[in-house]
C-alpha cells in the first residue's frame, strides 16, 4: 500500500516537472510571437500616421486618439498615453510626451534597438513639412520592418525548439531525479 | 459660445507661450492684459506687448529661437506641418480666431514661396468680439431702408474684421427687421474661427462659413451653393478677389467686404476699379488713431 501511494507522488510529480518545464518553453514561444505581433502592429499603426499626416494634415492629437481605439494590442495603450497626455500636458513638448508614453510601457515586447527607432521618429514628429513627416515615418517602418523580418526568422527557427527543449528538459529532469 | 473681450483673448494666448514669457506676461495689471492687442516676439529681443497708444517692452523677458518654436508647436497642436500651407503666406490662425503673422526666411521655388524657414518674428494678433461696434453702421443701414454693399477700409490693426464680424451678427440675427442669408468667405478663419465644425466666435445664428479657401473661389463657391443675400469676406487685395466682387454684385448678391487704406482717397489711387464699379454703396472708415470712430460714406454710382 505504501509502495503504491510513493509511485503515484512521483508519477504526479513527473508529470507536474515535465508540464512545468514544457511551459517554460511555451511561455518563451509565445514571447517570441508577441514580439512579432508588436511589430506588426505598430509598422501598421505607423502607416495609418503618414497616410493621415501626408493626405489629411491632421494634427497629431487626432492621430494619437485615432491609432489609440484602432492598433492592435499592445501599441494601443502606447498610443492612449501620448493622446492622454497631448490632452492633459499641453505645454510639454511633443518628442517629450512621445518618449515618457515610451518609457511609459516597459511591457511593450521591444528591444532596445526597437525602442530607439520610436524615440527618434518621436523627435522629428510635428515638425516640417507634410512630405518630411511621411520620409521619417517611412524611414522609421523600414527600419522597423527589418527587425520584424529578423524577429519572424527567430520565431520560426527557435519557435518550435524551445517549445520541444520545454518537455526534453522537464523529462530529463524527472529521469534524474528517479 | 463665449464672448471674447481682450482678457479673454489674452487668456488663450497666454496658454501657448513658454514660462519665462509667460513670467514676462505676468507682470501685467488685468487692465493692460484687457489692452493688448499684439504681443510681439523679435528672436534675441525683448517681448513686446502693442497696446492701442504704441508698444511696450519688457526688459530681461528676451526671447529665444526655442521661444518661437515653442509657440509654433503649441500654436500649431505639436503638428506644424498641418499649418505649412498658411505659413506660405507667413501666417497660421490659431483656435479662438487669433492670427500669428511670422517672419523668417523665405523659401522660394520657381519664384513662389512654399515656405518659411528660421522663424525669427511672431506677431500674435489677439481676436476680439465687441459686441455692439456696427451700431452705427446698422443705423445707416435703417435709414437707407436696408443692407447695401458695404466695404470697410482702414489700415492694418484698427479692427477692420472685428467690424465686419459685428455687421454680420447683427445682419444675421435680424438687426433692422430683416435675417438675412450671410455667407461667409473666411479663408483665414479669423472672421469665424471656426474649429470642429463649429464658428468659435459670435457670426449670427443665419451664417454660414466657408472656412480655409482662397477667397476669390469661396465666393463664387457660396454664391452657388448656398443660396445667400449677402456674402462677406475679408480683405479684398488680389485682382481675383476684385474680380470675384464683380461677379456676386452682377448677380443679385450684396456684397460686405474689408480692405486696407487709410481712407477712400489713397484706396482710389490703388484699386480705382473696385471703387467706380458699382460694386459697393457705402464705405465705411475706422479711425487709426485708438478711438476707433467710424464714419460713413455714401460712395458715387
Amino acid at each position: 500500500m505504501k509502495g503504491w501511494r510513493n509511485d503515484m507522488v512521483k508519477f504526479i510529480g513527473s508529470i507536474m516537472i515535465t508540464a512545468a518545464a514544457a511551459m517554460i518553453g511555451f511561455l518563451k514561444v509565445k514571447s517570441l510571437s508577441e514580439h512579432v505581433k508588436a511589430l506588426n502592429a505598430v509598422i501598421s499603426a505607423l502607416e495609418v500616421m503618414r497616410a493621415e499626416i501626408l493626405f489629411r494634415l491632421t494634427p497629431l492629437p487626432e492621430i494619437m486618439s485615432q491609432l489609440s481605439r484602432n492598433s492592435d494590442d499592445p501599441i494601443s495603450c502606447f498610443f492612449e498615453s501620448c493622446a492622454e497626455k497631448l490632452k492633459t500636458e499641453t505645454s510639454k513638448p511633443f518628442t517629450a510626451i512621445w518618449n515618457e508614453a515610451l518609457s511609459e510601457h516597459p511591457e511593450l515586447p521591444f528591444s532596445q534597438e526597437e525602442r530607439t527607432v520610436l524615440a527618434d521618429l518621436g523627435t522629428v514628429l510635428g515638425r516640417y513639412d507634410p512630405e518630411q513627416q511621411a520620409k521619417a515615418i517611412g524611414l522609421a517602418e523600414s527600419r522597423l520592418d527589418r527587425f520584424l523580418k529578423k524577429a519572424e526568422a527567430v520565431r520560426a527557427t527557435q519557435g518550435r525548439m524551445y517549445g520541444a527543449l520545454g518537455v526534453i528538459i522537464g523529462i530529463c529532469i524527472v529521469i534524474v531525479l528517479l | 459660445m463665449i464672448k471674447r473681450d481682450g482678457e479673454s483673448g489674452f487668456a488663450e494666448i497666454f496658454g501657448i507661450l513658454p514660462d519665462s514669457l509667460k513670467r514676462a506676461a505676468d507682470n501685467l495689471s488685468w487692465k493692460e492684459k484687457k489692452r493688448i492687442e499684439d504681443i510681439r516676439l523679435r528672436s534675441g529681443r525683448c517681448v513686446s506687448f502693442l497696446f492701442p497708444e504704441g508698444e511696450k517692452s519688457i526688459d530681461g523677458a528676451v526671447v529665444g529661437a526655442g521661444d518661437i518654436e515653442h509657440i509654433l508647436e503649441q500654436a500649431t497642436k505639436h503638428s506644424v506641418y498641418s499649418a505649412m500651407e498658411s505659413m506660405k503666406y507667413g501666417f497660421i490662425t490659431i483656435e479662438g480666431g487669433h492670427r500669428i503673422g511670422m517672419c523668417g526666411n523665405a523659401v522660394v521655388k520657381n519664384g513662389e514661396v512654399t515656405g518659411l524657414t528660421k522663424i525669427s518674428s511672431l506677431s500674435i494678433r489677439i481676436a476680439r468680439e465687441f459686441p455692439g461696434f456696427a451700431d452705427t453702421v446698422l443705423k445707416q443701414y435703417e435709414k437707407a431702408g436696408g443692407f447695401q454693399s458695404t466695404l470697410i477700409v482702414a489700415p492694418p490693426g484698427c479692427g477692420k474684421t472685428t467690424l465686419l464680424r459685428d455687421i454680420i451678427r447683427q445682419l444675421s440675427d435680424g438687426a433692422g427687421g430683416v435675417r438675412h442669408r450671410v455667407a461667409v468667405a473666411d479663408e483665414r478663419g479669423e472672421i469665424s474661427a471656426m474649429s470642429g465644425g463649429v464658428a468659435q466666435l459670435d457670426v449670427g445664428g443665419h451664417t454660414d462659413v466657408l472656412y480655409g479657401c482662397p477667397k476669390d473661389r469661396a465666393a463664387l463657391m457660396l454664391l452657388k451653393t448656398m443660396n445667400p443675400t449677402i456674402i462677406a469676406m475679408d480683405e479684398i487685395t488680389s485682382p481675383a478677389d476684385t474680380e470675384a466682387a464683380r461677379q456676386i454684385a452682377n448677380c443679385g448678391v450684396s456684397l460686405l467686404a474689408t480692405c486696407h487704406g487709410s481712407g477712400l482717397s489713397e484706396l482710389e489711387k490703388r484699386q480705382t476699379n473696385l471703387l467706380k464699379s458699382g460694386v459697393f454703396q457705402y464705405a465705411v472708415m475706422i479711425s487709426s488713431d485708438g478711438r476707433r470712430e467710424i464714419t460713413i460714406e455714401r460712395l458715387a454710382q
